[in-house]
């Protein structure tokens, strides 16, 4: 595979993960998305794959409203090696996550947020 | 985007970007050149005050930013960092608590994903014309952390 292509592959992974897990709660994809000791830097998730599990099938609910996909302006993707960066325009802020991806699965997150002006921080961001 | 001043390039000669007239590059080296230009910026507004005049040779003069603690075009970048320049260490960023920095560039973007002792920083910077033209930037505090000056 060339890089090119590696970077196209690590993108639909991280896509995959958005719109199955984080947006339609599709828990069961997660096997074929995540790595089990998948590594996570947001300290309101837990580690591995069961910490994310965890996280989109309850605590993440409270939130849901501030990270609804109605309030997304605009999305970039930027990859090279194996890091994925999502770059999520919304109306309440922006929010980055970086992902590692290798061999098709999430293996490392991080992700930062920035409220708009007059918008409070979503709980657990 | 508050910074320490341990972000000085390798080579100590601070170059601006590609100019006119210059062959074409690869791919990887376009994206290479554009990471360049964005550590020299940041060498650049970081280092002193009689460097700022240089932002210019990096940002275009209409230099769009969100982070709301910063004005708008090289303007708002000069008062900014001439700001940060006068404040004292211990409300800026501390560079001994850089960890590990990556940066990630493709197509117009460069991504500077800085892992830090006292929180994480993320800047976007998106390039055109051979300099930076718009800046976002995210930061996480460590648990039960604040936040640092320039960076809410």
């Amino acid at each position: 595979m060339t890089g090119d292509e590696s970077i196209e592959r690590n993108k639909q992974v991280v896509e995959a993960f958005v719109n199955d897990v984080a947006i339609a709660k599709r828990l069961d994809r997660l096997d074929d998305l995540v790595a089990v000791d998948y590594l996570q830097h947001n300290p309101h998730a837990g580690q591995g794959r069961e910490g994310v599990r965890e996280y989109f099938a309850g605590f993440h609910r409270a939130r849901e409203k501030d990270l609804d996909p109605s309030g997304t302006v605009e999305v970039h993707l930027i990859g090279e090696g194996d890091l994925v960066v999502r770059h999520e325009i919304r109306v309440n802020g922006l929010h980055i996550d970086i992902w590692r991806v290798r061999g098709g699965m999430l293996q490392e997150h991080w992700d930062a947020w920035r409220s708009a002006p007059g918008y409070d921080p979503p709980a657990g961001s | 985007m508050a910074f320490g001043a341990g972000l000085r390039p390798a080579g100590g000669f601070v170059t601006a970007g590609v100019g006119a007239g210059e062959a074409a590059a690869s791919e990887p080296e376009r994206l290479e050149r554009n990471k360049r230009l964005v550590e020299d910026f940041l060498a650049v507004a970081h280092g002193d005050l009689a460097g700022l005049d240089r932002l210019g040779e990096f940002a275009a003069a209409d230099y769009i930013q969100h982070n709301p603690n910063i004005g708008q075009g090289l303007e708002g970048l000069r008062t900014f960092f001439t700001h940060i320049l006068s404040l004292p260490p211990s409300e800026r960023l501390d560079p001994s608590k850089e960890l590990e920095v990556h940066l990630i560039a493709e197509g117009d973007f460069v991504v500077r994903h800085e892992i830090r002792e006292d929180g994480l920083l993320i800047n976007v910077f998106r390039l055109e014309d051979g300099l930076v033209k718009e800046h976002w930037d995210a930061f996480r505090p460590p648990p039960g952390g604040t936040i640092i000056h320039g960076l809410e």
